[in-house]
Parts: C-alpha cells; structure tokens; sequence
C-alpha cells in the first residue's frame, strides 16, 4: 500500500482528478494550501489582490538571492513567496504507483517552474470506518 | 529522503521560515491547521478553546539535511511553553519533479 502526494498547481486539480479517475484511482483528498520550490516563490505580473501581503518578511533574507527576492525593487512585477498550491492525497493498492505519477505527470508538466513534486510513501496499514475492514479490503 | 511534518506556533511561522531559508532549505508547503496536544487544547477563565490555530510545515529533505532541519526548526519556533508543536519524520520512497520527471 502507498500514499502519494502530489502538490500542483490548483488551476488543474479537476482535469488531474479526471484523469486519475480514467486510470483507476477514485478517491482522492484535496487539500488547498501555500508552497513554494527551490526558487523562493515566483515573480508575477497579475497578482490576485485576496493574496495576503504580509509573507513579504522572507525577502529580509538577502545574502541567498532569490528571482522574488531580486524583484521587490522593482515595481512593475510582485513577488510572491507563497504560491497557492493544492495537495492531493491518495492511498493506492492495486493501480501500480508508476501509473499514478503518469497520470500525474501528463495532466499537470507545463514545462515551467512549480508544476509540482510528487512524493511516494509507505502506508502500513488502512481502516475502512464504516466496516472496520482493514488494510487493502479497506481502500479496494 | 525524509519528509519532515512540523507543527508549529502561528507566531513563530515567519522566523522558522526565515531561518530555513537561510539555512539553504527554501522549498516547502505549509499549511494553516487547528489541532490540540495532551492538554486537550485550552481553558482561559470559564472559556475552553479546544482547537488552536498551528501551521503545518512540510518539508522533502535529504537523509544527511534531517538533523540540521530539525535543529533550525526547534530553535526557532522553541518558547519552553506548552504548545510548541511536535515534528513529525516520515520516509519517502520516491520523489517525482513534475517538470522534468527526475528526483528532488
């Protein structure tokens, strides 16, 4: 049994979600929350006026030179430290794991930075709640 | 690789960030969650407050970068009261860049 985590960008959760239906995988959590990559956020021309200003602090670190960081003089971009991200979670059994990240990988690869990082973990063991089945009769 | 799950106070969410930024750890999700510990959360006078605002910082890390992480973390966000929040390390098999496919 595995869990994988996959975090993407939220505008294609619904075709990935699709698209893992497609391959076999129904169930699925979403969870809607900020992330960022090795970049140190991302610098964005439009930037959604609800988005909270106040992560701006992280630019006080100046010695590790980041796009974002680079950007706050200037003011025809915004940099963003945090990108609105969502994490979707799923235990699988049957469909093998590389399916999965397939699946994953062809909906959500743009090609560009914060496309996402899928993780693979090892689940030791899963309970239905409703039938207290357990391990794989609980997710099958 | 480590996947490092740290909860911590809501507070001390910009210095742990900060510290682990510079410390050369600027990839990472957080998330802001309610959960309590053993106290069964908190009673000021006649008022019990049973969840408590926390972010959750989930960190992908080398084998080698978990103890380093794990002391920027506690430094930081450490406040000797109950309620400092408890990390959490879980192995990781596989880790997929979406973009190109490769590893971390």
């Amino acid at each position: 049994m595995k869990e994988i985590m996959a975090v993407i960008r939220q505008s294609k959760v619904k075709e990935t979600i699709s698209t893992l239906a497609a391959a076999g995988v129904d169930s699925v959590t979403v969870h809607s929350l900020n992330g960022r990559g090795r970049q140190g956020g991302d610098i964005m021309q439009v930037v959604d006026p609800l988005m909270s200003t106040n992560v701006e602090s992280v630019s006080k670190i100046w010695k590790f030179q980041t796009p974002s960081s680079m950007a706050t003089d200037s003011t025809l971009t915004k940099p963003v430290f945090w990108v609105p991200k969502s994490l979707l979670d799923l235990v699988v059994e049957e469909v093998p794991e590389e399916k999965v990240i397939d699946a994953i990988t062809s909906v959500n690869r743009s090609g560009s930075y914060g496309d996402g990082k899928i993780f693979v973990l090892p689940i030791e063991d899963a309970v239905r709640i409703r039938t207290s089945e357990r391990g794989a009769a609980a997710i099958a | 690789m480590k996947m490092i799950r740290a909860i911590v106070r809501p507070e001390k969410e910009d210095a742990v960030v900060l510290a682990l930024e510079g410390a050369g750890f600027s990839a990472m999700t957080k998330a802001h969650i309610f959960g309590r510990g053993k106290q069964k959360g908190l009673t000021v006078g006649p008022i019990h407050y049973d969840l408590l605002p926390k972010v959750l910082l989930l960190l992908v890390v080398n084998d080698e970068d978990v103890e380093k992480v794990l002391s920027v973390i506690t430094d930081n966000s450490k406040t000797g009261f109950i309620g400092d929040g408890k990390i959490f390390i879980s192995a990781i098999e596989k880790a997929v860049t979406v973009r190109t496919g490769d590893g971390l």
